[in-house]
């Protein structure tokens, strides 16, 4: 009931009955044990009045009232903060469009080039005594470094020695850092052998099917055991440091071009190679011989029918 | 085509902040840190934030004014500019030095606005109309203002701060803001509750709260 004796809209029905006059005592009453204690309460429109004018500077009817703040900020756009920068190009945007609204700003530019003609810098410098000079270029001083600051403003400094310690320690890191990642970043091109490892397991038993009766042929089944023996010796040949720079073994990679490449000599003709295995065999030989492009790598591994474009590879 | 002329005495000056004159939560916690440690550069920041934002707010005064002279601001700065260094280590509110500083400001200028009436006898002059002061001193700190809203939108939960920038920013109704997002009107009129009960406690607007309401 008291909820609504404090809203606008009431009806004249309601006013006039005693339900009616006995809200507006109460009501009468409460304003009255306020204002003699003193007490006053956050209203909503306390809270209304706050949050219109944090909208004046995005209204574009305060453009004119705003002026001389849009100029001032206008000459220090670099510092102007990132979140008020929006509202600046929407002002920006809206003065193209008025020839008007641009001759007020271009007079109150001129007014205020007239006012702050003075040096303000060497009046800042008198009056406050300290040399602009003091102040550092780099603005990376922020809220962060100064809290932290603070708070360990009673811990003792640490020698120059063991500073010098931590630069050393903290460069020879970076420099490891750099060197894993742009090792690992040149040992791309062995990624490929590794992508297709699992994928080539799927694919080549997959392709290496049963006959109708679900009898193993013993043909297939060397050729499975001589494949799948080729990708564990591509496992075996990778080396890796902290997971970053992989490697192959060249012996061990070696001995799984060869297995690889038997298994496809032994295909028997009417059945065609399995395209995979034609890219996992060019990859390694791509690995192992590395002055070769990858096109050359292809030539030499494709069979003459692949190389006539008879058979896609 | 827009136009910019290169003010170049405040502007360089102000460059030297590591913030802008206008991010007011950044100005009062290096005046808090200030107060709390007493280092050299926290202080040399603070000298500096506090002389060009008085001779911004000067400046901006004088221009609705042509009879202002720039002699006449270079007093006054220098005058609020000493009122505000005797005075600062007396508040108590450290966190709304920034808002302070605008009230040492506002009331030096009524002051000079007074003071110029009876030396000039303006007040006989009926055709001469004294610059209006802006309630709350609007044409000087609405972007301080504004930028603390969008500080306090940027802490909001992230399911909030589309409304609150709708709401508060572009000051679309609850309707529209519903048909934007796809949520119903009162779930809408829920979510700017939130944000309200939100807002009331940031400290940054609780700030300009402060200022804008005192008697």
């Amino acid at each position: 009931m008291m909820s609504w004796v404090f809203t606008e809209e009431r009806s004249s029905t309601f006013k006039n009955t005693s339900t009616g006059r006995n809200a507006r005592m109460i009501h009468s009453l409460i304003q009255l044990v306020l204002r003699v204690t003193g007490q006053s309460r956050p209203t909503v429109s306390h809270q209304d009045r706050v949050l219109q004018a944090t909208r004046f500077f995005a209204d574009p009817e305060m453009d004119d009232e705003l002026m001389a703040l849009r100029a001032s900020m206008r000459g220090q756009r670099t510092s102007v903060p990132a979140v008020l920068r929006n509202e600046l190009d929407r002002f920006e945007n809206r003065l193209d469009r008025d020839e008007g609204r641009k001759e007020h700003l271009r007079r109150v530019e001129l007014r205020m080039l007239e006012l702050d003609s003075g040096d303000a810098a060497a009046h800042f410098e008198r009056l406050s005594g300290h040399s602009l000079d003091d102040f550092p270029v780099d603005h990376s001083f922020d809220s962060a470094k100064r809290r932290k600051r603070t708070r360990k403003r009673s811990a003792p400094l640490r020698s120059a020695a063991a500073r010098e310690h931590s630069r050393s320690m903290v460069t020879a890191l970076v420099v490891l850092f750099c060197v894993l990642v742009v090792g690992s970043y040149q040992s791309d091109s062995l990624s490929g052998v590794a992508a297709k490892t699992a994928e080539s397991e799927s694919i080549l038993f997959g392709n290496l099917g049963e006959t109708s009766r679900g009898y193993m042929d013993p043909e297939v089944e060397r050729r499975r055991v001589e494949i799948r023996e080729a990708l564990r010796w591509i496992d075996a040949s990778r080396t890796t440091v902290l997971g970053f720079h992989t490697g192959y073994d060249p012996t061990k990679l070696a001995r799984a071009e060869e297995l690889i490449g038997k298994a496809i000599r032994e295909w028997t003709p009417v059945e065609p190679v399995p395209p995979i295995l034609r890219q996992l065999q060019a990859d390694i030989h791509t690995v192992l011989n590395p002055r070769l492009s990858r096109d050359d790598t292809r030539l030499l591994v494709m069979s003459p029918a692949e190389f006539l474009g008879e058979i896609d590879f | 085509m827009s136009y910019k002329i290169e003010l170049t005495s405040l502007e360089s000056l102000a460059a030297k902040l590591p913030f802008s004159m206008d991010e007011a939560h950044r100005v009062n916690e290096t005046f808090a840190a200030y107060m709390l440690s007493n280092q050299a550069d926290d202080k040399r920041l603070i000298d500096l934030w506090t002389y060009c934002f008085v001779r911004r707010y000067f400046l901006i005064k004088f221009i609705r004014d042509p009879r202002f002279r720039a002699s006449e601001l270079d007093h006054l700065v220098e005058a609020t500019y000493r009122k505000v260094e005797r005075a600062r280590t007396s508040i108590t509110h450290h966190h709304r030095y920034a808002q302070w500083v605008s009230v040492v400001c506002r009331n030096t200028f009524v002051n000079f606005i007074a003071r110029r009436k009876s030396v000039t006898g303006l007040q006989r002059h009926h055709d001469v109309a004294l610059p209006p002061a802006i309630e709350d001193d609007m044409e000087v700190n609405a972007a301080a203002i504004h930028a603390s809203l969008l500080h306090a939108i940027a802490q909001l939960p992230p399911f909030l701060q589309a409304t609150a920038r709708m709401r508060f920013v572009e000051n679309l109704s609850n309707e529209e803001i519903g048909r934007i997002i796809g949520k119903r009107a009162a779930t809408v009129r829920a979510y700017v509750h939130k944000i309200c009960k939100r807002f009331r406690r940031d400290p940054g607007l609780r700030a300009w709260a402060d200022h804008l309401l005192r008697p």
